[in-house]
């Protein structure tokens, strides 16, 4: 893979580490992308694939796995509840992450240090389930989407990261923007946001992917069923495909089984419903990575 | 006297928070959620110091005072399977801390940018998958007798391992299974921060004759520096802490003496649903010691290059 | 004049009368917490049904069941204490109790509100409502599995039998080795290689067994007597023979040196790949319905005529992976000191209790109790209709004898409908099974026999607090005794070890807890 696509290269000499690297970097997606295609082997079989060993070829191909997923009702308003958490949640932690790091990315701002450890030690010091539920249920937001918003909005983690990024942006910068008599929240939306560029990706993609996969906060603060998360949803056929035929037996039900399900195939199923959106947002978030704003070009 | 220079002082104190009038806006709405979700709850801290029963609640729950704690202290199996976690936590902080740099750098030195974007999406795959499905998997790929694993050991001239059942090799497992997980997507922050370097440096470089390795060491790296230092300090936080899931999903009676650890102790004595006096005592014993830890992570890097949490 | 004062009576009458529907008859309300398959729609169809039926308004709680107790507890923690309390794990009505949040109940509450239900369990799981007790008061209303009467399954690869020349399946432990030995050595396979294997860990509990053991559950400890002694099955004598035993099959290649990791490798846990993938002969994983292979025997089919039955689980699985494979089932094997048996599961399943807020309304207990007794109504389809709703809308009668129904489209797509509608106010009750699967299971391969259970099932204190102990100790010295890591004789180091960790506290309140109860029976 040493493919030269640059024009920067001047000599035309064989690149030993440019074709060292690009071989390991394909040995590296051959080990990682072997895990998925399982999966979608074992999701088109009608039989348990690991009981096939390794084989990534389906084991007597069937889509009854699929059909079995997407025949739940519940898991339309599933997307539905997980679309809205993950844009309402990922938006407002956006916004609130931003707009608490930069005045604490501010040498002067008054007691930095202190309002600074304030949020840092929440990182480490919580008062748990039953008074977070207890909180959540007082302020009434039990049933509502916003419980899955808002115990959960800042993380201090990625505020620490962003504000230390921020801190790396140097004062010069807004220097000029000051003079013009801009004041602190327009520099922050001119100067430094366009500059956090690949920071925001970065920030936007692990909350995204984090509400996108949340689900035990669904299954305490939401009670009704068209409230219900994807992940939830999801991980409830799963778990009746595993024992329905038991159950089948103990409820004395005559067996059904025109369909060839297993639990195995089921879940995996399940894995590819759930992930592939996710998959597809990447590309898109991944744009600001390589083209994100260079310093450079701002401070030439 | 004093009281005067506390009231000019705290005037002078009022000024400075008028004069960034604009941050304290900012702010507020964020600090205000902090409060109220984070600092309201946390008399539920309390817990570890309580008998606490659901009749009484958590206020009025009788005090034990540290009886709770002596009770976790006492068990025999709990300093056994805390070191496992510590032993575990340190050698993926010491392998897995780098790896995800190590996957950044090589990919920045990839030239073809689709090439580059392709691995990179790839590599994040595994962070997808749940370790319910890679317990088996690695059993398989692992196994002495017909895993590919050791069929390539067994080419190569040597001995088969028996890498899930034997306790020399299990804790290796964990940390190699655990990198190849994260590494993709961990390597996430870096090359965000990668893409923020000025490409004209490089080119200056270049201009010089600089070679590859030359401008990693005097572009890259001390560009990387803040990032990777921030990431380090939040890591050591990560010492005391273990995966239930991965752990669970791979481990077996025969190597419970170094894999054991807290959390899935916890989670076979049933004690973490329903006695959370017990449950709440071990969060806090680990998070004061996480804590800790950050505390003197923190001190050592602002004393090495001026640049810390806080 | 006339004729108007009556009309006035009338209409005032008439407009009493409304009155007095709307007040005379406010319903009860009782608030429901049960095993749900899926989460419970307010307006289900069910839920009104029943209702109606006992007049009463229900509110059902809506608790994940793979989270149970810990989405339970944050609802208790907050006052919400549902009236009718279903405990997923039998073994927390203790600390239930403990906590303050179950209402007091007697042995005559039940059998005077609901005699059907008091008579079921007392006659078809004798001993079992006294497992509802905590201290001497009843607090819970065991659910009791009948199908756990049936012990688990020794199924053997009758291929391999047939080319190592043994026809008779095993009945006796020496004749149980003589089989282990020739799949291990004489190459059942007929590969030429020597990878083949008798048994791996499941398969043990058949050897422990034949000593009348079941001393390796993961979770739970087996609780026997020996001379008035309340004892661990993992630290009574016999079990050091059983371990020498193990350890030489091992020694000699017998086991699979792969056993610790189990045979199970990920997927549906019922299967045995070891089993599948032919490396062991030998197997006593899952449930014997497990192993169904097609055409087993005769079940209902959709038509209402007998029909053959279909393979389920390693019954599916094996035929897959090898056309000449077959399953042969075994039974329970005897053992050198007269003893025979196999583990069976705990029939103690779960509780159904009533929430420390309704104990002030007797009258709302009174009623919880009546609705429970329709759970143990003799009649199959009226009980039927409690878990899966109106017969003729949501499920038929394929055989009444044989106590086999068939879910209606659309419902049969969706396993949770039954939670989603409602059907929410049942529990389990141990009536004898009728369906042909355990049929089978009893009149042909007769696994209601010789199954072993413990005699202690229910979470006493000390016990809860030790266990994760105590296990993790007998696991370290099983496995190093059984690969030879130690030898047969750190069998009493082990004991002593048990013992120190909290065995000897552990065993003074399981002794106390089966005297007393054995004072009252």
């Amino acid at each position: 893979m040493g493919r030269i696509g640059s024009t920067r290269r001047k000599s035309g000499s064989p690149d030993a580490f440019g074709a060292i690297n690009g071989a390991f970097m394909v040995l590296l997606c051959a080990c990682t992308l072997y895990p998925f295609l399982f999966i979608v082997a074992s999701s088109l079989s009608s039989f348990n694939a690991s009981a096939g060993g390794l084989s990534l070829i389906p084991r007597s191909f069937t889509t009854d796995n699929f059909a079995r997923v997407l025949s739940d009702q519940l898991i339309y308003s599933g997307f539905e509840n997980t679309i809205v958490r993950t844009v309402l949640g990922t938006g407002l932690s956006l916004i609130a992450v931003f707009a608490l790091a930069y005045p604490l990315s501010k040498k002067y701002f008054p007691n930095r240090g202190f309002w600074t450890a304030l949020i840092a030690l929440t990182m480490f010091f919580s008062g748990g389930l039953i008074p977070t539920y207890l909180l959540v249920r007082g302020v009434g937001l039990v049933d509502s989407p916003w419980s899955l918003v808002l115990p959960e909005l800042v993380s201090a983690y990625n505020l620490v990261i962003v504000r230390n990024y921020m801190q790396t942006i140097p004062d010069s910068l807004e220097e000029s923007a000051r003079i013009d008599g801009a004041n602190d929240i327009a520099i922050l939306f001119r100067i430094i946001l366009p500059i956090c560029k690949p920071i925001i990706a970065t920030i936007a993609l692990w909350v995204a992917v984090w509400h996108w996969n949340a689900w035990f906060d669904c299954l305490i603060y939401i009670t009704k069923p068209a409230g219900e998360v994807l992940q939830l949803v999801m991980r409830r056929i799963v778990i009746q495909g595993s024992d329905q035929l038991t159950e089948m037996l103990g409820r004395g039900m005559a067996m059904q089984q025109d369909e060839y399900i297993t639990p195995e195939g089921l879940k995996a199923a399940t894995i590819l419903v759930t992930t592939f959106p996710i998959l597809c947002a990447y590309p898109f978030i991944q744009k600001y990575f390589v083209k994100g704003v260079m310093l450079g070009s701002i401070k030439g | 006297m004093t009281a005067i220079r506390s009231r000019a002082r705290a005037k002078g104190l009022a000024r400075r928070y008028w004069d960034c009038r604009y941050l304290v806006v900012l702010m507020a709405p964020g600090m205000l959620y902090f409060i109220v979700f984070k600092y309201i709850p946390i008399y539920g801290l309390t817990i570890a110091f309580k008998d606490y029963n659901f009749a009484d609640g958590i206020l009025k729950s009788p005090w034990v005072g540290l009886d709770v704690f002596r009770e976790l202290f006492a068990s025999p199996s709990f300093w056994e399977v805390f070191r496992n976690t510590v032993v575990i936590a340190s050698l993926t902080f010491a392998f897995g801390f780098p790896a995800p740099i190590i996957l950044a750098l090589l990919l920045n030195e990839v030239r073809s940018a689709r090439f580059k974007k392709t691995v990179q999406t790839i590599s994040y795959l595994p962070y997808f998958v749940s370790w319910v499905i890679l317990g088996g998997l690695f059993l398989q790929f692992l196994s002495p007798s017909s895993g590919p694993v050791n069929y390539v050991i067994k080419a190569l001239g040597g001995e088969p391992i028996f890498f899930l059942g034997d306790a020399r090799w299990f804790r290796g497992v964990l940390v190699a299974t655990g990198i190849w997980k994260s590494a993709g997507w961990g390597s996430i922050i870096y090359l965000a921060a990668l893409s923020s370097i000025d490409s004209e440096l490089y080119e200056a470089a270049e201009i010089d004759g600089a070679g590859r390795w030359a401008k990693m060491r005097s572009i890259t790296l001390p560009s990387l520096a803040p990032v990777i230092t921030i990431m380090l300090i939040l890591a050591t936080g990560q010492l005391v802490e273990d995966n239930f899931d991965q752990v669970f999903n791979m481990y077996n009676v025969a190597v419970y003496s170094v894999g054991d650890v807290l959390s899935t102790y916890m989670y076979r004595s049933g004690l973490e649903d329903m006695e959370y006096s017990l449950a709440t005592a071990m969060g806090l014993f680990k998070n004061v010691l996480a804590f800790a830890i950050v505390l003197l992570s923190n001190a050592i890097s602002k004393r090495i290059n001026e640049f810390g949490i806080w | 004049m006339k004729g108007r004062a009556s009309g006035a009576l009338a209409a005032l009458a008439i407009g009493l009368c409304m009155a007095g529907a709307a007040w005379s008859q406010p319903r009860m309300k009782i608030t429901v917490a049960n095993y749900q398959k899926g989460p419970t729609d307010p307006k289900g169809e069910m839920l009104k049904y029943f209702g109606d039926k006992w007049g009463v308004d229900f509110e059902v709680y809506n608790i994940d069941n793979d989270k149970y107790h810990e989405i339970l507890n944050v609802k208790l923690a907050a006052g919400q204490i549902p009236d009718f309390l279903y405990l997923a794990r039998a073994d927390t009505l203790g600390s239930y109790v403990r906590q303050g949040v179950l209402a007091k109940l007697s042995p005559e509450l039940i059998q005077r509100n609901a005699p059907d239900l008091w008579n079921a369990i007392n006659a078809y799981a004798p001993g079992y409502m006294d497992m509802g007790k905590v201290n001497g008061i009843q607090y819970g209303i065991p659910a009791v599995a009948s199908g756990n009467a049936l012990h688990i399954p020794l199924v053997y690869r009758g291929d391999w039998m047939e080319k190592v020349g043994v026809a008779k399946v095993p009945e006796t432990l020496a004749e149980f080795e003589t089989l282990m030995y020739k799949f291990a050595n004489e190459d059942p396979d007929g590969n030429g290689k020597k990878d083949t294997y008798g048994l791996s860990l499941d398969g043990s509990n058949a050897v422990f067994g034949a000593f009348g053991l079941v001393p390796i559950d993961r979770t739970e400890i087996y609780w026997m007597l020996q001379d008035g002694k309340v004892v661990s099955h993992s630290v009574a004598p016999e079990a050091r023979q059983a371990l020498a035993i193990l350890a030489r099959w091992y020694k000699d290649g017998v086991i699979d040196p792969e056993f610790v990791t189990g045979e199970n490798h990920g997927g549906y846990w019922a299967l045995s790949h070891a089993f599948i993938k032919g490396r062991i002969g030998f197997s006593a994983h899952g449930n014997y319905y497990h192993w169904t292979t097609a055409g087993a025997f005769q079940v209902v089919g959709k038509d209402g005529t007998k029909a053959p039955c279909q393979a389920f689980a390693n019954g599916q699985e094996i035929p897959a992976a090898n056309k000449k494979a077959r399953i042969v089932f075994g039974n329970s094997l005897k053992g050198p000191t007269g003893k025979q048996g196999i583990k069976e599961y705990n029939r103690l399943m779960n509780f159904i209790t009533i929430g420390k807020l309704a104990e002030k309304d007797p009258a709302k207990v009174e009623k919880i109790l009546q609705i429970l007794n329709e759970s143990a109504n003799p009649d199959w389809p009226t009980r039927q209709t409690l878990q899966a709703g109106l017969v003729g809308k949501y499920w038929k009668v394929l055989d009444a004898d044989m106590e086999t129904g068939l879910t209606l489209p659309p419902y049969d797509k969706n396993l949770a409908y039954a939670s989603k509608i409602g059907c929410e106010m049942w529990m389990a009750v141990p009536f004898p099974q009728k369906d042909p699967s355990a049929q089978w299971a009893i009149n042909t391969l007769h696994y209601d026999k010789y199954g072993i259970e413990s005699l202690i099932q229910v979470g006493l204190p000390k016990l809860m607090k030790r266990k994760a102990e105590l296990q993790k100790i007998r696991d370290k010295y099983y496995i190093r005794i059984i690969t030879g890591a130690l030898p047969v004789s750190a069998f009493d180091e082990f004991a002593q070890k048990y013992a120190a960790a909290g065995y000897a506290e552990v065993q003074q309140e399981a002794q106390a807890y089966y005297d007393a109860q054995s004072k009252q029976g």
